[in-house]
């Protein structure tokens, strides 16, 4: 019915699906411009609808919008920073909170975000797919158009550089 | 699957971060366990790596009850502007098409010809207008 342009029936889908797209885009881009980027997500979506065969889960298609979204979000940046010579405080590798003074207060999840985005686009698309919003590899692969075992190959790397950014606080 | 691996000085790991994301083959399987058996740093390995997974999972965004609404409002603002366009298209397209018949009608009428020389209006032209035209 969505695709008929039916504005309800898209309404639903949107609330249906919104939580997994707003975790990839931010789980890929700072929180700032996430929103926006998310908006954006559906907004492609509504566009490209009738183009939709099917083929694929509406989430993996969806899924395949975000990180795309998110990527080229990500690269412009960088082309702007570039242009202008800018820098910002993104360019500096963010510090992780010293668990060693107070291990107990170290909050888990804004060290793993920090660390997170320390990783490059590509390792950080197969966590943020695989590891955090749940699909399945062979999923992750089809969203971003590479094989499972690089999927695999991207996993363990970029799982092995988080654990060593996260040494401290994961330590048993 | 087949995965490169990633520490091949330590295929023991390899099989480990192989078990999280596809099952093992019997073989694979009892050589993880009784690596894991044997090797105290692989356990602390494997549990650093669950609490790792297990802290990815927890980052998993909650819904938001305002978002699509905000998208909706987006979409109503699309077809607001996006509306007069769609509905004038065909008019648009009508209206260029015999515009450009005419203009060729016209062409055609004074000059005789629709070759280069006179859609372009060369023929016309005077003789400086010509010149700079050529250069």
């Amino acid at each position: 019915m969505a695709r008929d342009g039916n504005t309800a029936a898209f309404g639903l889908l949107v609330a249906r699906h919104e939580a997994g797209v707003r975790g990839i885009i931010r789980g890929m881009v700072d929180d700032a411009d996430a929103d926006d980027l998310a908006q954006d997500v559906f907004i492609k979506l509504f566009k490209s609808l009738g183009r939709f065969q099917g083929d694929a889960a509406l989430s993996t298609y969806l899924g395949r919008i975000a990180i795309n979204t998110a990527l080229d979000a990500i690269k412009q940046k960088k082309r702007r920073r570039l242009a202008f010579w800018v820098s910002t405080d993104d360019e500096q590798p963010r510090q992780l909170p010293d668990s060693s003074q107070s291990p107990e207060r170290a909050d888990l999840q804004d060290a793993l975000r920090l660390a997170l985005a320390r990783l490059t686009p590509d390792y950080r698309s197969v966590v943020v797919l695989r590891l955090v919003e749940g699909y399945s590899v062979a999923e992750t692969a089809q969203m971003l158009g590479i094989p499972n075992g690089t999927v695999a190959s991207r996993l363990s790397r970029a799982q092995h550089e988080l654990k060593t950014y996260l040494q401290p606080i994961l330590q048993p | 699957m087949a995965q490169p691996l990633h520490h091949p000085n330590d295929p023991d790991l390899d099989l480990l971060l192989q078990s999280f994301d596809a099952p093992l083959d019997a073989n694979q399987r009892r050589t993880l366990d009784t690596a894991l058996a044997q090797r105290a740093d692989l356990r602390t390995q494997q549990q650093q790596y669950q609490t790792l997974r297990q802290a990815l999972a927890g980052l998993r965004t909650a819904p938001d009850a305002d978002f699509a609404g905000r998208v909706m409002a987006r979409v109503a603002e699309q077809r607001h502007y996006l509306a007069p366009v769609v509905r004038l298209w065909p008019l648009v397209a009508v209206a260029a098409s015999v515009a450009l018949v005419l203009g060729l009608a016209f062409i055609y009428y004074h000059t005789g010809s629709l070759d280069a020389d006179a859609l372009v209006g060369v023929d016309t032209l005077d003789l400086d207008d010509a010149l700079a035209f050529g250069q």
